[in-house]
């Protein structure tokens, strides 16, 4: 049956199976396929990560690291040269004016504690707490054999290993770096909760470290000594109106290590704000204080309530303190979110002068890439809802497991232009286009400068 | 291929997959020619061809991962291939097709070929994929079965409709002509 058929399609293969094509031509073509691919790296564990992940009823949003030269007065650097390992600390803070500062004045607790496992010591050099916070210098020396090693984990416990209501801020704007120097400082920030005081006694400190496969694990017994540093809490409840935009600046408290901003926003505000992470301190001797790879802001899931902490101000040279806006990462709410028709392979909505492109769909994954021109922020929320109301979370690699909730597989890559391409598989039930992504940043500001007096 | 060689790509397989690059890179130099024959089956183009590879290259690294039957790598990768030619067909629909296949040296005066190629254009994704797979590819109907989680009788079947479909169109255009 059907021989002719079977005929035809077999002499079809001989005519193709005589095309002629080079060999090189053939080898750079794979090769260059493999190149752009591995370009696109899978980016993993970086900020992108908490910006989109839920931390107890908050939806904390993460900050992009400034970098701002402060120069350490030699007083300063007199006072310290006596105390080991003190020149890497300073070079770790030298970009903080708040932290700087703190240090100058006595804040700063040494310790200088090792432990030493298999080539490698690891060092508690010293800490600085306040009321809402906590810092701890680290240093790993290493043999150059143990090279390179990643940071597991780093936790701060009581002495008897249980959980304190803290919560680790250290990796919020950043990957966990990769130790390949042979000395290797850093330090590990921490916040109380709301309401809460941080322990004060015997702590315990612990990292882990990895080498290859294997999880080294290093714990430091400390005591903290007490400091009564008091905060200055001090209450404004004074609404500016930028652009149109009620913004209520309720309360600022100013600890040694950070300063902490509460800001209420109008529910009736016709923008949505994605972020205040242009806002700082300044004062009319030209001192700034701004966020910083440690800042943090957290805010209410109505996006209404903002808790921003930033460099502190605490040791302020002059009488005179304002906080400045700058420029507002704002949306018109109509424009806050994108809708994918997955049939037609269409943004039905997107702002103007989209940022997002290359709309595919294929074997059942869809993906796009956001332009965002190096500056990993994750642009979009990490559900999607159709257009029948169900939503559907995308769990990448690193999200933790959420029971309870219709998800699918996803993965977000740096793309060889610096933009980020996000994938992930439909669902397996059916779903009803067009699918809605809520804009939680998009490059889109509020221009007006605004600025409060403080004292 | 001898047994030998077929352990030794198995072992390549399981590396590629677990990242290794230069394991992913020597499987891909090994299939290349055959990958570009698949392409230009479909595009009847050098250029349109070689651009496949590197696309392709990029996806099977990509999703690497997935790929469940290691025995079976180089079918995944034809797979991957027809799926993207099959979109590269559909965006460019309106290029005549019969400006693409007379492009190429050799085959131009070959009628027999442009009438096949015409058939093979208007039966669905599956039935050219199938026919594609069974006669070009020259893939086993066990290793359909198993790749598309469907019984083997049941691919024979669909085969047989494929070249049915093929037949009638076939027809069709005889009975055009001899009008």
């Amino acid at each position: 049956m059907f021989e002719e058929e079977k005929k035809k399609l077999e002499q079809r293969k001989k005519s193709i199976d005589q095309v002629e094509v080079s060999k090189d031509k053939l080898y750079s073509a794979v090769q260059s396929g493999f190149e752009k691919a591995k370009k696109e790296r899978l980016l993993k564990r970086t900020k992108l990560i908490k910006r989109s992940s839920w931390s107890i009823g908050i939806v904390a949003i993460l900050l992009i690291s400034f970098i701002t030269s402060v120069n350490v007065s030699p007083a300063f650097a007199n006072k310290f040269a006596s105390i080991p390992g003190m020149e890497r600390i300073v070079e770790l803070i030298k970009q903080d004016k708040g932290l700087t500062a703190a240090v100058e004045n006595d804040f700063y607790q040494p310790l200088n504690l090792s432990q030493n496992k298999g080539g490698i010591t690891v060092t508690l050099d010293g800490v600085m707490a306040d009321k809402k916070g906590m810092v701890i210098f680290y240093s790993v020396h290493s043999k150059k054999k143990n090279l390179p090693l990643e940071i597991d984990y780093l936790k701060l416990n009581n002495e008897y290993n249980r959980e304190l209501p803290v919560s680790d801020t250290t990796f919020w704007s950043s990957a966990p770096p990769t130790i390949e120097e042979k000395v290797f400082s850093s330090m590990m920030t921490l916040e109380t909760y709301e309401n809460h005081i941080l322990w004060d006694g015997n702590l315990l400190w612990s990292i882990g470290l990895k080498n290859g496969d294997k999880v080294e694990q290093f714990q430091i017994p400390f005591k903290l000594k007490k400091t009564d540093v008091v905060s200055k809490t001090i209450d404004l409840n004074k609404e500016v109106t930028i652009e149109g935009q009620r913004i209520k600046v309720e309360r600022v408290t100013i600890n040694p290590i950070r300063a902490e901003v509460k800001l209420k926003i109008d529910p009736n505000n016709s923008k949505k704000i994605f972020s205040f992470r242009n806002l700082k301190f300044i004062n009319d001797i030209g001192d700034e204080w701004i966020f910083n790879n440690i800042g943090t802001a957290f805010r209410s899931i109505d996006g209404n309530e903002w808790t921003i902490s930033l460099q502190s101000p605490y040791l302020n040279n002059s009488d005179n303190l304002k906080l400045v806006f700058g420029k507002i990462e704002a949306i018109d709410k109509d424009d806050a979110y994108i809708l994918i028709d997955t049939e037609s392979k269409k943004f039905l909505k997107q702002p103007e002068e989209s940022i997002f492109t290359n709309l595919e769909v294929e074997n059942n994954k869809v993906s796009f890439i956001m332009d965002v021109q190096g500056d990993y922020t994750m642009l979009v929320s990490s559900s999607f809802v159709d257009n029948e109301g169900k939503e559907f979370f995308i769990k990448y690699d690193h999200t933790n497991p959420m029971p309870k909730v219709r998800d699918v597989n996803g993965s977000l890559m740096k793309t060889a232009e610096k933009g980020i391409k996000l994938e992930f598989e439909l669902p397996k039930d059916s779903i009803e286009n067009p699918l809605r992504f809520e804009l939680h940043s998009y490059p889109t500001w509020i221009e007006e400068d605004v600025e409060i007096e403080i004292k | 291929m001898k047994r030998g060689e077929i352990l030794d790509e198995k072992i390549l397989v399981k590396k590629a997959i677990k990242g290794d690059n230069e394991a992913f890179l020597a499987l891909m130099h090994s299939y290349e020619e055959a990958l570009y024959r698949t392409a230009f089956s479909y595009l009847k183009n050098e250029g349109d061809s070689l651009e496949a590879i590197q696309e392709v290259t990029y996806r099977a690294y990509k999703s690497i991962k997935t790929v469940k039957e290691p025995t079976y790598f180089k079918t995944w990768l034809i797979r991957i291939m027809m799926n993207y030619c099959q979109d590269v067909i559909k965006k460019s629909k309106r290029e005549v097709l019969e400006e693409r296949i007379l492009s190429i040296q050799g085959i131009t005066e070959d009628f027999t070929f442009l009438e096949v190629e015409e058939a093979l254009l208007t039966l669905s994704d599956y039935e050219r994929e199938l026919l594609h797979l069974k006669y070009f590819e020259e893939v086993k109907i066990k290793e359909i079965a198993v790749m598309w989680n469907t019984p083997e009788g049941t691919i024979k079947t669909r085969l047989h409709k494929a070249l049915r479909s093929l037949r009638a169109r076939f027809e069709e255009k005889g009975e055009v002509k001899s009008v």
